[in-house]
């Protein structure tokens, strides 16, 4: 015969893995609502912003702003280039349809010109922009990098989670 | 709280928790700190000593497919103490010489920065400048900006160790207008020739 | 489960008694809370983010080390001799018919 109660503590692990995955996609979801931005929390990956923004620190991005200022840490995407970018703005120029953006890392020496698609002088803060940075908190975000870029991490943590479903039951 | 996983578990879970709350004190007594000193008006003074404009012709300096743009630098001396600016939340304070310009139509308006710094501790927070340079030649997006009026404010911008950034501006304005384009001389021309050639 | 999984995590889980568990639940909550309160101020008189993280840290360890290990004192009341609860037979009618 069926064990019934074996099936239903397996249904109830099931459940509660589900229910911790569609509870941190709804968080995320919802923080993008709010913000109106695709990512609303971005881990820092390049050293052009240190002393203030380290690898592994996480941003906090706002997008509901019309214009943005001078002097705003922006996050913005160059299109055909993968990885999103973390400069500040240092010029700004504005009509009633549009703004212009031009952005350089603190700790760069010049401008991000060269960072830039071909031929394309400035940001359009419309379209180019995932958000403004609003808050910060440091080092979470090395997790991301970790599981990323070292292998063993990766699997020491998939090992470690087996282990504990394994033994573990509620 | 039956076995130690359990046990351990609700321990970090709680701690995670209660670091939400460090973090949110942190960051509110960091705002009063800054409330208390009166950072958000902060005196500064501001003068342009000199300016001038040149036309370029790279791209490292605006100019799209070698057309010329009107390239434009300053001298000024600037005094400004913002000490205050750092309290236990304050990791760097970005200190930036911004110009502020109208644009063609009335609606328009740009803004661009000369000169900035990263200040990393209080001791080097009580700026005082004499015939500074700025860091950044700077253009318009159109070819020519000659003869607007540009205002010069000092603004700050607090990277916490934790919570918001907090942005402000100091007291001080400086003020020039954009000159003629000065002739080139030869003798620079060719200078920048060869830099062309080493690059 | 095998009876060799079952030995492992006889041995990791470490129970307690139930009224233990409910010691450690507001230990856990009183320790921590007292912890970071403590750790605030210090952090703040400083004047130091990091001394404060340190402080932090330490009421984190101290609480890991009071609540999580099975100590002996966790464990007075046996649990396995809890009386069990004993069903009593009654006889239900069904559709007419008496059945044990």
């Amino acid at each position: 015969m069926l064990d019934l109660t074996n099936v239903r503590v397996q249904a109830h692990q099931a459940l509660q893995l589900i229910y911790v995955v569609t509870s941190a996609y709804m968080f995320w979801k919802f923080l993008s609502l709010v913000s109106n931005s695709s990512s609303p929390i971005v881990v820092v990956l390049s050293g052009s912003m240190e002393p203030a923004f380290q690898r592994g620190d996480i941003l906090f991005l706002w997008n509901r702003d019309t214009l943005n200022k001078v002097g705003d840490v922006v996050v913005y995407e160059i299109k055909d280039k993968v990885i999103p970018i973390v400069h500040r703005v240092v010029r700004e120029h504005h009509s009633l349809s549009k703004q212009l953006l031009l952005t350089k890392g603190d700790n760069n020496p010049v401008d991000d010109l060269g960072l830039y698609a071909y031929n394309q002088m400035y940001l359009n803060s419309q379209n180019d922009l995932l958000g403004t940075v609003k808050g910060y908190f440091p080092l979470v975000g090395y997790v991301t990098i970790l599981i990323t870029e070292n292998v063993y991490f990766k699997y020491a943590l998939l090992g470690f989670m087996g282990i504990t479903t394994l033994l573990g039951n509620e | 709280m039956f076995s130690i996983y359990q046990r351990g578990q609700s321990v970090l879970n709680f701690a995670v928790t209660l670091v939400g709350f460090i973090s949110a004190f942190i960051f509110i007594t960091s705002l009063i700190q800054l409330q208390l000193t009166d950072s958000f008006h902060k005196d500064s003074s501001i003068s342009t000593i000199s300016t001038a404009s040149s036309v370029k012709f790279s791209k490292r300096f605006g100019s799209v497919g070698g057309k010329a743009k009107e390239n434009n630098k300053i001298v000024f001396d600037l005094q400004s103490d913002l000490t205050d600016l750092f309290n236990w939340n304050t990791k760097q304070v970005f200190v930036y010489l911004t110009a502020e310009y109208p644009g063609k139509t009335p609606e328009s308006s740009n803004k661009v920065v000369y000169w900035d710094k990263i200040i990393t501790s209080k001791e080097d927070a009580n700026l005082t400048l004499t015939n500074e340079r700025a860091k950044y030649s700077v253009w318009d997006v159109e070819e020519s900006f000659k003869n607007r009026d540009a205002t010069l404010k000092l603004e700050w911008n607090i990277q916490p160790y934790v919570g918001l950034l907090t942005y402000g501006e100091t007291e001080g304005i400086g003020s020039f207008t954009f000159p003629d384009v000065t002739e080139e001389k030869p003798k620079s021309q060719k200078k920048k020739a060869n830099r062309r050639k080493n690059n | 489960m095998s009876d060799v999984l079952i030995a492992i995590k006889n041995f990791v889980e470490g129970p307690i008694d139930y009224k233990s568990q409910k010691k450690t639940e507001d230990l856990n909550f009183y320790l921590l809370v007292l912890g970071s309160i403590i750790a605030s101020l210090i952090g703040f008189i400083t004047q130091s983010i990091f001394n404060l993280s340190i402080a932090f840290c330490v009421s984190i360890a101290a609480t890991i080390i009071i609540v999580v290990p099975p100590y002996a004192a966790y464990n007075k009341e046996d649990n396995l001799n809890l009386p069990w609860f004993q069903p009593k037979a009654v006889a239900v009618p069904i559709i007419g018919e008496e059945v044990l």
